[in-house]
């Protein structure tokens, strides 16, 4: 369990409610507000996780990170799941469910599944309950990805840049490509993978 | 011999503020150089510029010779123009070199394409601002009239349709009618691309959104992930609009020279045979040494710290020939960080390198945040000087790092610290000195022992196996 103890907050007088923010937060946790006479980016501090990817890239450097009046807690638990499935959808992407899936959070493949075996159906929801994709908010998307279809759900178009649905993987290249290619050592790369990470049915 | 100058503080959101850097690793007593040129004599000789103003004129005069080759009669007036460029080639050597060549590239086409429309896209790692903040510093937003911005892979994505299906890059990048694209071709993340594609791997990184990164780091192998950026650069989308390339020479002794092509390929294949004879002894001299307590003493992250235009990256994996393409590795960072347990432990030992055994200690001194390195401290004995430390503690990918590592007061205890329990007397700075180590005397003397060895099994065997493996007689 990770203890946030900071969060975003919008500077009212430089914020031009471009949305940028609203369409790279991982957790959707901005949102455009109707406000007296000016529509504005808002954060609900119950989602923010402070990541800080709104502040990064704000063009008008309207975004602060601030002090939370109290932690939030973000984890998941996955003792109250059935590891049988845990360990069935971890492998049928071709992974272990104690793997590490967010490097930055250390956050495994388990608790990703416990999450989805709970109701997550999104990258977004599984960030919030896990905060993956909440450090770099680059590397773990593909992964996250994975565990979604091999647990057979279908992802839907994502809100805002977040990510498209790229499918691409070493068990999607077609085989003329492998021969066309051959400096790629795609085959070889395969077979090490299957033998490192066997099972396999994400697609 | 004296100590090698190590590269200076930079001022950036990702690094310590410079005034609580106390002591440089380089001001240690019991340290000392060696450079590259004492170890292989036929270590490439670098532009021998002692000044900015000298690299700034050398590299401008390189580039419009190289440029001179090209035909750029393509871009009409008026067309416009992206410049690529990757965060990496501003902290090259100091950055200067990189942005000269930008420079003279922007200026060369407006006067002989007759347009302005040129544009500078800058993709960045994991630092979404870092880019913007070097385009500021070197004063490249003046010299592009305000069209120079980094671009960040959580910008809006473009579909680009290759033979293995929808990839995504950042729409930005490909947002002109025409692209030039730079880059250098140091080994920098060999334990990504093995030296296979090198020069392609920013259109799958850095002018890419993170989905793409993402399956190149945790979709594919090592050696096959260096196919996605191949792709795109193949697709009709980028082939369209590609009107050349432009690259920054450089080997471990420093700045070499630029080199132009209209031809990626063939640039690749020319960059592939030189990175393999310029980098090659001196990536197998490291993986040749037993024991060294290293000390990070550079304006990077953790891994991307520097010597001698080698990363501490390199040194981390260099048990292992990296080049040697019959080695398969997982995918990810150091192939063991998806891997290993929160005790440290790799979980599958038999088929996961471990990190370099030779890394007996490791201090850190100064460094980046913005880069998930918790993985190396929960395999790594490892010590933090106090405020680095505390630099750690606010670092939104590294949010446990602390917890794996030790707080030293100061460099000075740091080090006697990591003699006592790694029993070793060698030590081994990454610091960005150029041409060279600095290394505490026994070290010095390892290095020059086992050099002429290197030299003549790079040479005589693993030489012709490289080269054999990619195809380049």
């Amino acid at each position: 369990m990770r203890v946030v103890n900071q969060l975003a907050r919008v500077d009212e007088k430089k914020c031009n409610a471009c949305s940028t923010c609203v369409k790279v937060c991982p957790v959707e946790a901005i949102q455009l507000e109707k406000r007296k006479k000016r529509t504005l980016a808002a954060v609900d501090d119950q989602r923010c996780v402070g990541c800080t990817i709104c502040i990064s890239i704000c063009p008008r450097q309207a975004i602060e990170r601030v002090q939370r009046k109290s932690p939030l807690q973000v984890g998941v638990s996955t003792g109250d799941v059935s590891q049988q499935t845990v360990k069935e959808i971890c492998e049928a992407a071709h992974m272990y469910p104690d793997q590490v899936v967010c490097y930055c959070h250390r956050v495994q493949a388990k608790e990703v599944v416990a999450v989805i075996l709970k109701g997550a159906k999104s990258p977004e929801e599984i960030s919030r309950a896990t905060g993956v994709r909440t450090g770099c908010g680059v590397l773990c998307i593909s992964s996250t990805i994975r565990l979604l279809r091999a647990a057979g759900i279908r992802l839907d178009k994502a809100p805002g840049y977040q990510w498209y649905g790229t499918e691409v993987s070493i068990w999607t290249i077609p085989e003329e490509v492998q021969k066309k290619y051959p400096m790629f050592y795609l085959e070889e790369d395969l077979q090490a993978i299957n033998d490192l990470f066997p099972g396999g049915k994400e697609r | 011999m004296k100590t090698l100058s190590p590269s200076r503080p930079r001022i950036s959101t990702y690094t310590l503020s410079p005034e609580l850097l106390k002591t440089r690793a380089a001001d240690l007593p019991e340290l000392t150089s060696v450079t590259f040129e004492e170890l292989f004599p036929d270590a490439p000789r670098p532009i021998p510029a002692k000044s900015r103003a000298e690299i700034r004129k050398v590299i401008r005069a390189l580039t419009l010779q190289s440029l001179d080759q090209l035909d750029l009669s393509k871009i009409q007036p008026g067309d416009s123009v992206n410049i690529l460029a990757s965060s990496h080639g501003f902290t090259v050597y100091g950055g200067e070199a990189y942005v000269e060549m930008i420079r003279t590239i922007r200026e060369e086409v407006k006067r002989r394409c007759g347009t302005d429309k040129i544009y500078l896209r800058a993709g960045v790692g994991l630092r979404f601002q870092e880019n913007d903040e070097h385009i500021k510093h070197f004063g490249l937003d003046k010299d592009f009239t305000g069209k120079a911005e980094g671009i960040t892979p959580v910008d809006r994505g473009v579909p680009i349709q290759t033979e293995i299906g929808t990839l995504y890059g950042v729409e930005k990048v490909y947002s002109a009618r025409w692209l030039i694209h730079t880059h250098n071709n140091d080994i920098r993340e060999l334990h990504y691309h093995r030296q296979i594609g090198r020069l392609f791997k920013p259109f799958a990184m850095s002018y890419a959104t993170i989905e793409t990164r993402s399956a190149y780091h945790q979709s594919m192998g090592p050696r096959a992930a260096n196919l996605l950026g191949r792709m795109i650069y193949e697709s009709p989308f980028v082939r369209d609009k590609f009107l050349c390339s432009v690259m920054l020479q450089v080997a471990p002794t420093g700045v070499i020279g630029v080199d132009a092509s209209h031809d990626l390929a063939d640039q690749d294949r020319t960059f592939t045979r030189l990175n393999l004879a310029w980098y090659g002894k001196i990536v197998t001299l490291l993986g040749r040494l037993k024991e060294t307590i290293v000390i990070i003493d550079y304006p990077g992250p953790l891994p991307y710290t520097t010597a001698g235009g080698l990363l501490f990256g390199n040194f981390i994996n260099a048990s292992v020939d990296e080049f040697d393409l019959r080695i398969p590795f997982p995918p990810y960072n150091r192939y063991s960080d998806m891997l290993v347990d929160p005790g440290g432990k790799l979980m599958k030992e038999k088929n996961l390198a471990p990190l370099n055994p030779a890394i007996r200690a490791l201090i850190i001194n100064y460094c980046s945040k913005g880069f998930p390195c918790v993985s190396f401290a929960q395999q790594l004995p490892t010590l933090a000087v106090g405020p680095q430390a505390d630099f750690f503690r606010t670092c939104e990918q590294n949010s446990t790092f602390m917890d794996y590592a030790l707080e030293a007061e100061n460099l000075r205890k740091a080090v006697d610290i990591a003699r006592r329990f790694a029993r070793t007397e060698n030590i081994l700075v990454f610091d960005g000195a150029i041409a060279g180590f600095n290394v505490s005397e026994p070290l010095a003397e390892e290095m020059r022992r086992l050099a002429p060895d290197v030299s003549r099994e790079v040479d005589q065997n693993l030489m012709p196996m490289w080269l054999r493996q990619r195809g380049i007689q």
